[in-house]
């Protein structure tokens, strides 16, 4: 990047420049000192000098903390214009997002929300409108929020509402009226719901690949707001209206209504207070609401706010059940078990004997189906229960359900003369995908030195062994007390012989994932020959369980609830005599094992979450359905696919996702 | 150039050459980092005369504390009451990666050593208190100090397309980078020497060193 002015560069008499700061919209932003050394910013205004420079003149003499403030405009020897501002030194807000990917926490989040608010309360209070609100734009320093780039601000008065022909603001937080040229304090309104959904999420609640396809979602498509804790829905759904004439009056009513949310306090009807009485919000703001065009109508286009799709087009309970059997796997394996349950003869039919699987299996399945019930009943029986609907359907605080839907004839009665607004010019672009914080996965590459990579493998092979005490522990009580190794297998686990071989494979199992996950780690998804080596691995893991069990004179008793397709591979059979697994039966089962789960995924330092029960549990499941392929003592063997993985999953050194940007970029010039 | 002292480098005069071993970089969208060569540093408040060369805009002693550097060990020095990860410190302590250091009642600093292959470290600011001279943070520089994208560079710089080295060699400073640099305008592919004012430009990266008598 560019920039015209070199560092010790004195373009305005009494400053020089030290170093640039940024290109914003409107022009560079240098860092100077005066010559008595006050340090300041220095905004060079290049392209829509006129527009800027009208905008900065009307805040030049604006005084409020949460605003940063406008010292004069200069202009240099080539005429050209300068903004002389005082220098925030605090991070951006967009910076701090970038270090929480998944949102604040909540008191950050009104810190941030609270001051933003009585920055812009105190703007549309003086009659001018943001219009470029966005994370970029707000800084916070010595614990003081405060709004940058009041530039671009327009006075707002009602011939000057509309007729904008320049399309402004960034577009992840654009207003769907400005799209028809509407420059309303509305406007910012929405742009601070968009930023108040990203500090709860860590995401903005409209993404796309282009401009168009954003300004699209802006304008059609509903929020959505599951991804909210339930109490601020009705906060965010009001907000985030596509109507400017039913969102939330006025930032110090948002912030206020916010505040209210964190204390629990119903928000609905303390927002029908708040709602205008003769065009003043409460509080004393103006709300711009008096002189708001109704925007459903006022325009040629399909107004998106009028037809509102998804809120008008409520989900069934029908619809709903559809979307969630397709989303969620957990009710599908609980529907599932339930089925088994209520028709035993099948799993009968299927050869499936069942042992203790079934009534366990069964009695978890019920609970969760009653948990998922009464979670979703609302959504089930469409009926109105929530705050906000299903979350998708955002229903207005402060109306009730009946008069939430489009009513044109309403929305029709304040129409002034109707003026013909010119449809901004919008030259759909491009762009890349909302920057942030990346989605970095086990799949990401990344360079690890040999030191890093050596320290991590010995470390975590060192206390995987520690790990495996506790794990072989939990599988010795699962064993004497839950049966779950089967009939007639109780205290299996309860000999040294058994602990041993258990603990022993637990630990060769957890190191056979952990060398070559380690060794390869940050060499991206590879899934072929990793599975290759896990498969290797996996058979070198039974052959020396084969030998311990042979050595410490274990005979891990035989269960399992499916009879099993292949006895034998070749002519190897898999059980002993005893019904005892062979060389072939361990090296099989590992081998299946290692080679049918993405262990590697499990040890990565990029994995979603340092333990995540869920992996166990599915490790677990796919050692459970192992033996209906080649027989192996079941119990075993979903104890020791379930201890490996935890051991793993504990072992293995994790990244928090907000340091990995840190991880993945060139290593160093040394 | 190449034949330069350090400390003619710097000030040209060896008396205050432990003063004056000090520069700052102004780095384009990044910020201004203070860079301390010599082996021992004093942090402390303002003061009229023999400030520290760490001098904060807080309530501390002129000088509250000093870092020494031994080898590749770091060795903090109280002269009025510190805390390091929040146990007051008596006299002396080894540094560690990490260790958040509480100089009086309200400074909060952090030392890093983001390079475990450099023995040059960091002091970052965590509370609001700074120099009454614009720094974003403190570098310590041993033999080389990294300026680069990646969290173990000393300085990061967000949008730089990759690492630079700075370097002393033979008494002077230079840098290294496998980017196409201009030294002060003069195409300089590779590197070189550093002398006080330098201006470094590459695609992306534009940095000025800054001498601080």
């Amino acid at each position: 990047m560019k920039f015209t002015f070199a560092p010790e560069a004195a373009p305005l008499a009494g400053y020089t420049i030290k170093r640039a700061i940024d290109r914003g919209g409107f022009g560079e932003v240098y860092y100077a000192l005066s010559d008595s050394g006050k340090e300041v910013a220095l905004k060079l205004l290049q392209r829509n000098q006129q527009v800027e420079l009208r905008g900065v003149r009307q805040c030049l003499n604006l005084k409020h903390p949460n605003l940063v403030t406008i010292f004069d405009i200069k202009s240099d020897a080539e005429d050209d214009s300068w903004v002389v501002m005082e220098f925030v030194s605090g991070k951006s807000l967009e910076q701090v997002l970038e270090d929480h990917p998944k949102g604040l926490p909540i008191a950050e989040v009104e810190a941030w929300l609270s001051g933003m608010a009585a920055g812009i309360g105190f703007l549309h209070d003086r009659g001018i409108v943001h219009r470029d609100l966005k994370p970029a734009n707000v800084f916070r320093e010595n614990g003081v929020v405060k709004i940058g780039d009041v530039g671009l601000s327009k006075f707002i008065t009602p011939s000057r509402r509309s007729a904008q022909t320049e399309s402004v603001g960034t577009v992840y937080y654009m207003a769907p009226e400005v799209a028809h040229g509407k420059y309303g304090s509305e406007l910012d309104v929405y742009s601070l719901g968009i930023m108040l959904y990203e500090l709860l999420t860590g995401q903005v609640p409209f993404n796309g690949e282009s401009t168009g396809e954003i300004l699209m979602k802006h304008m059609t498509e509903a929020p959505d707001l599951t991804r909210i804790a339930a109490q601020f829905r009705p906060v965010l759904a009001r907000a985030l209206e596509k109507d400017p004439q039913r969102r939330t009056p006025g930032a110090m009513v948002l912030a206020d209504e916010f505040r209210r949310a964190v204390q629990g306090l119903p928000v609905g009807e303390h927002a029908a207070a708040a709602r205008p009485v003769n065009g003043k919000a409460v509080g004393g703001e103006p709300s711009g609401h008096a002189h708001t065009l109704p925007y459903p109508l006022a325009s040629g286009p399909p107004s998106p706010a009028g037809s509102a799709p998804k809120t008008a087009t409520p989900q069934t309970g029908k619809q709903f059940f559809a979307e969630e059997v397709r989303r969620n796997p957990w009710l599908v394996l609980a529907l599932g078990f339930v089925f088994l349950f209520v028709f035993p003869g099948v799993a009968a039919h299927v050869g499936w004997r069942g042992g203790p699987f079934v009534p366990m299996g069964s009695t978890a399945a019920f609970v969760y189906l009653i948990y998922w019930f009464v979670k979703h009943y609302h959504k089930l029986t469409n009926a109105p229960g929530g705050p906000a609907g299903n979350g998708r359907n955002p229903v207005p605080a402060g109306r009730s359900p009946q008069t939430a839907g489009p009513d044109p004839i309403a929305a029709m009665k304040p129409l002034a003369p109707v003026i013909a607004v010119p449809v901004a010019k919008f030259v759909p672009k491009v762009v890349p995908p909302k920057k942030g914080p990346p989605q970095f996965s086990p799949a990401t590459v990344r360079s690890i030195d040999l030191r890093t990579r050596l320290g991590g493998l010995s470390s975590s092979m060192a206390l995987a062994v520690f790990w495996t005490v506790p794990a072989t522990f939990l599988a010795a009580l699962a064993a004497k007390y839950w049966s779950v190794l089967g009939p007639g297998a109780v205290n299996t686990l309860a000999d040294p012989a058994s602990i041993g071989l258990f603990g022993l494979t637990t630990v060769l199992g957890s190191w056979a994932v952990l060398l070559p996950a380690k060794l390869r780690e940050g060499g991206g998804a590879e899934t072929t020959p990793r599975r290759l080596i896990a498969t290797a691995l996996g058979a070198a893991v039974g052959a020396c369980a084969f030998w311990l069990d042979q050595s410490l004179m274990v005979e891990p008793r035989f269960n399992s609830v499916f009879p099993g397709l292949f006895s034998s591979i070749g002519q190897f059979p898999l059980l002993g005599a005893s019904r005892d697994p062979t060389l072939a039966g361990f090296v099989t089962f590992f081998a299946a094992l290692f080679a049918l789960l993405h262990w590697w995924w499990q040890a990565d330092g990029f994995r979603s979450r340092r333990l995540k029960v869920s992996s166990a549990l599915a490790s677990g499941l796919m050692a459970f359905f192992i033996p209906a392929l080649f027989v192996f003592p079941q119990g075993w063997g979903v104890c020791w696919a379930v201890a490996i993985s935890l051991v793993v999953q504990l072992s293995a050194p994790w990244v928090s996702p907000g340091h990995r940007h840190g991880f993945v970029d060139d290593k160093p010039v040394v | 150039m190449s034949a330069l002292a350090m400390s003619d480098y710097l000030l040209g005069a060896p008396a205050v050459a432990d003063r004056s071993q000090r520069f700052r970089l102004w780095i384009d969208r990044v910020g201004v980092f203070l860079v301390c060569l010599g082996d021992s540093i004093t942090i402390g408040g303002p003061a009229a005369d023999g400030a520290a060369d760490v001098s904060l805009l807080a309530n501390l002693s002129r000088r509250h504390a000093t870092l020494s550097r031994s080898g590749e060990r770091y060795v903090i020095y109280a002269h009025a009451p510190v805390l390091i990860a929040g146990r007051p410190l008596h006299e002396r302590a080894d540094l560690c990666d990490g260790n958040e250091l509480q100089l009086g009642g309200s400074v909060r600093l952090r030392f890093r050593l983001p390079c475990v292959m450099s023995g040059s470290a960091r002091l970052d600011f965590l509370s609001d208190h700074r120099p009454a001279y614009a720094a974003d943070a403190v570098v310590l520089m041993h033999d080389t100090c990294l300026l680069g994208p990646a969290a173990e560079n000393h300085i990061v710089c967000p949008d730089w397309p990759q690492s630079l080295l700075l370097y002393r060699q033979g008494g002077a400073l230079c840098c290294k980078s496998r980017d196409d640099l201009f030294i002060d305008g003069r195409h300089s592919p590779g590197g070189g020497e550093l002398p006080p004012g330098t201006v470094v430009t590459a695609t992306d990266i534009r940095f000025r060193l800054e001498t601080i008598s």
